[in-house]
């Protein structure tokens, strides 16, 4: 059991937010957590673009761009 | 996942093509989607000098980098433009942007400052926020034609994407408004020797994979929204049902604009023009005896002197 915080921060705007997880999971689920759509979101860590399979664990800070932007 | 062509960790799945694509292969794909493009509309590019609209956002840092590249093995030659509205941070922002990657990608840009051209800012118009936003659009139009007519340019490429289009195209059907629905094309040709013709190098290309190709590709871009943007707009929100739609029915983007297309020359033989007559301030094609942005600059300014001025000069600087 790896429980613990996985920290998103969205782009634009800045907003952050903790959620609590069991375990490490996909970014499919993550996304499903936040009541995303796989299609409107790109997730990064790092430098690294995360597809949907791609597991993210307790701990990460991955940041969450919206690709609608109103620019 | 792996790409689907070499076996490195892909930063994006397709779709619409049920493919998995590394940061390499995926500037491959997006570069023939533009190629397509101009093929399809029949541009020729042979010798010609092509200005790049960049705004500091995603969208036209993708265009800018697929076109620098293609420009170094076809035979045209492409510059930037961004043009500064002075907007409190987020022009300083975005002109960071560009030139962080005017340096990334070797690109010769020109800025040129709204202030400094027609002295005043987009901000300080104390116009209400929709009327900043129409304004606004005018007077970007506007100085692009500018730019591309002091700098010799004879087409003008946009940072538009298929989802920007087509988000257009259905505003302009639940609206019913023809006059706008047959200018959404993915190519306008010149008008004449003054409106140079118009193209949208990424059409054919998704916002989210734009969005992905700059971010694994690292190039630079700003991702914050204008202050005056809104989300309750018609396209704004058009833009979100057509990406609820696009995940059902993955490729439906691009089948709209494709028919679209089609349809288009029917859509203009229903709409009628008053013939283009000369801006009696700027000279430039109007359909009014005082062109558009004129008539903005009197609003502002409270005379047309400005404008004389800025075509006098050239205010097109190098950064
Ligand atoms: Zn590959
Ligand atoms: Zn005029």
């Amino acid at each position: 059991m790896e429980m613990g915080e996985i920290t998103i921060v969205f782009s634009p705007g800045g907003e952050k937010r903790r959620i609590v997880v069991d375990e490490s999971m996909r970014v499919r689920e993550l996304l499903k957590t936040l009541l995303l759509d796989e299609e409107s979101v790109v997730v990064v860590r790092g430098d690294e673009v995360l597809t949907e399979d791609r597991v993210v664990r307790p701990g990460e800070i991955l940041t969450v761009f919206n690709v609608m932007s109103g620019g | 996942m792996k790409c689907k062509y070499c076996n490195g960790k892909a930063v994006i799945y397709v779709r619409r093509t049920r493919t998995p694509l590394c940061p390499s292969h995926l500037e491959e794909y997006l570069i023939k989607n533009v190629v397509k493009v101009f093929k399809h509309y029949r541009i020729d590019l042979s010798n010609k000098k092509i200005l790049i609209a960049l705004s500091g956002g995603k969208d036209s840092s993708t265009m800018a980098s697929l076109m620098k590249k293609l420009s170094e093995v076809e035979d045209f030659e492409v510059v930037g433009l961004y043009i500064d509205l002075g907007i409190p941070k987020y022009s300083d922002y975005s002109l960071k942007a560009v030139e962080k990657l005017s340096r990334s990608l070797d690109l010769e840009v020109r800025t040129i400052n709204l202030r400094e051209a027609l002295g005043f800012n987009i901000s300080d118009t104390g116009f209400k926020r929709r009327t900043i936003c129409s304004a606004c659009g005018i007077i970007k139009r506007y100085l692009m034609n500018y730019a591309a007519l002091v700098d010799g340019c004879q087409i003008i490429a946009t940072g538009h994407t298929l989802d920007d289009i087509t988000a257009y195209i259905l505003k302009s059907y639940i609206t019913q408004d023809l006059k706008s629905l047959v200018k959404l094309g993915v190519y306008n040709p010149p008008l004449n020797k003054l409106i140079p013709g118009k193209v949208k190098p990424l059409g054919y290309v998704s916002e989210k994979e734009s969005l992905v190709y700059v971010l694994s590709s690292n190039y630079p871009f700003y991702h914050e929204e204008c202050p005056y943007v809104s989300h309750e707009t018609i396209e704004f929100q058009a833009k979100r049902f057509l990406n609820m739609v696009e995940a059902k029915h993955p490729g439906i983007k691009l089948y709209m604009l494709r028919e679209y297309e089609k349809n288009r020359q029917l859509y203009e033989k229903l709409v009628e023009y008053p013939p283009l007559r000369r801006c009696k301030i700027c000279g430039m094609p109007s359909q009014r005896e005082v062109c558009s942005f004129c008539s903005i600059v009197k609003r502002i300014t409270g005379s047309y002197d400005s404008v004389l001025k800025m075509w006098e000069n050239n205010f097109l600087r190098i950064i």
